[in-house]
């Protein structure tokens, strides 16, 4: 099972706590990276996609507890429940439509491939600066 | 094998092993039968059959990572999980060239993940966020040669990222092998900008592949011309200037283009001559599923 998540560009510090707090290192600290994704307003989201086991969204949706391998306390554990609060799940085996990303929302779409979860969120690759010849 | 000497094969790896059948020789028939992936697969695990080690035989520096080889694969950067199913993510790779470039992906959510469908076996890139990567080794100087099988199954959001194989990352980008932007039609391209002096930027257009299918590519630059191929029977080449030097930089595996990798190698300095370069891209086509 795939997990799709957009997070807004003014919450990929918080969201990042997050991903420390259901992660196994400090490394995951980095899951949400460059803003190059955007919806139709032209607002900026990061985006991280990645299989998980069943009991991943059960523990992403429960109280938060830090995890053994923070012994330096890296983790902030408010700023990962402040991103928990903003999530917004989806399943593609709701019948409802998926929601649209949200600049006050983090969005997490379960059950697409990576790049059918940001279509269906609503967001498009950022245009690049860099030219083709 | 008492008749080893005796198996023909399409390789051209040792001239010495292939045997000219006659077209109504029952054998071969009979080797078709037995399978010929089988024989390509017993040829690459001879000293002889395997065209790479040689690439790296006088401590090139350089990469050469073989998905296929499920040793080399691991669901830690410590390199102490083995990967050992399909579907199981992969958080490093090791360089199988003897230089110790393993390509690792330490946040959990940006690694590919190993797939197989019995035959072939190669890692997922989801088109997202997956990347893998080398600490900086390369210097680009003296030339380079890199080679790849590779899949595109569809570009990834970040256009300006849609590198695959080869692509070297810093604050200037320069990437080798196949390039998948837009019209995925990039073969191969050396690009270096920004606070570098001797500025070199330059682009060739390999031709046009096709969203789906299993290529080989490969890319060299010697000193005089920038080189690109594609299994499908299209190449380019374009005049080249100098190459930067100076700071090492890293050896980028994909970044978000929905791509299967099937292996490939980097290799720092002057390419091998074209024979070998065949001989490489014939290893890897068969790693691929690509008949050349």
């Amino acid at each position: 099972m795939r997990l799709t998540i957009a997070v807004p560009q003014a919450h990929i510090d918080i969201a990042n706590h997050y991903a420390m707090a259901l992660g196994y290192s400090e490394a995951d600290g980095l899951t949400y990276r460059n803003p190059s994704w955007q919806d139709a307003q032209g607002n900026l989201y990061a985006v991280a996609s990645l299989p998980i086991g069943v009991n991943f969204v059960g523990a992403a949706t429960s109280p938060l507890v830090r995890p053994e391998w923070d012994g330096e306390e890296v983790i902030d554990m408010t700023k990962a429940s402040q991103a928990q609060a903003l999530v917004t799940l989806w399943a593609a085996a709701d019948e409802t439509d998926a929601p649209q990303s949200k600049p006050d929302q983090i969005t997490a779409i379960l059950g697409l491939s990576g790049q059918e979860a940001i279509s269906a969120m609503g967001l498009t690759p950022v245009p690049q600066d860099e030219e083709l010849p | 094998m008492a008749d080893e000497l005796n198996i023909p094969t399409h390789r051209w790896y040792q001239k010495r092993n292939h045997i000219a059948l006659a077209k109504e020789d029952f054998s071969r028939q009979y080797i078709y039968d037995s399978g010929i992936q089988k024989i390509d697969a017993w040829i690459n695990s001879q000293p002889w059959g395997n065209p790479i080690p040689y690439l790296f035989a006088n401590d090139e520096q350089g990469a050469w990572y073989d998905p296929s080889d499920l040793t080399t694969l691991f669901q830690d950067t410590a390199g102490t999980t083995p990967v050992t199913a399909a579907g199981q993510t992969v958080a490093r790779m090791d360089d199988k060239s003897g230089n110790g470039n393993h390509a690792t992906q330490p946040t959990a959510a940006a690694r590919p993940t190993y797939q197989t469908d019995g035959t072939y076996r190669w890692l997922s890139f989801d088109g997202v966020d997956d990347t893998m990567g080398t600490s900086a080794f390369i210097q680009t100087g003296g030339g380079f040669y890199a080679a790849h099988g590779f899949n595109v199954l569809s570009e990834g959001g970040n256009a300006a990222a849609g590198d695959s194989f080869g692509s070297l990352r810093n604050v200037d980008r320069e990437s080798v092998g196949w390039r998948s932007s837009g019209t995925y039609q990039y073969g191969s391209r050396l690009r270096v900008s920004g606070g570098v002096s001797y500025i070199t930027s330059f682009t060739i257009t390999g031709g046009t592949g096709s969203f789906g299918n299993n290529y080989v590519g490969d890319g060299w630059h010697d000193g005089l011309t920038l080189n690109a191929r594609l299994s499908n029977g299209q190449s380019s080449s374009l005049a080249a200037e100098e190459i930067a030097t100076g700071t090492p930089r890293v050896l980028t595996l994909v970044n978000d283009s929905n791509y299967m990798f099937f292996g490939g190698i980097f290799r720092d300095g002057p390419p091998p001559p074209s024979d070998t370069r065949d001989q490489v891209q014939q290893y890897l086509a068969d790693k691929t599923g690509v008949t050349l």
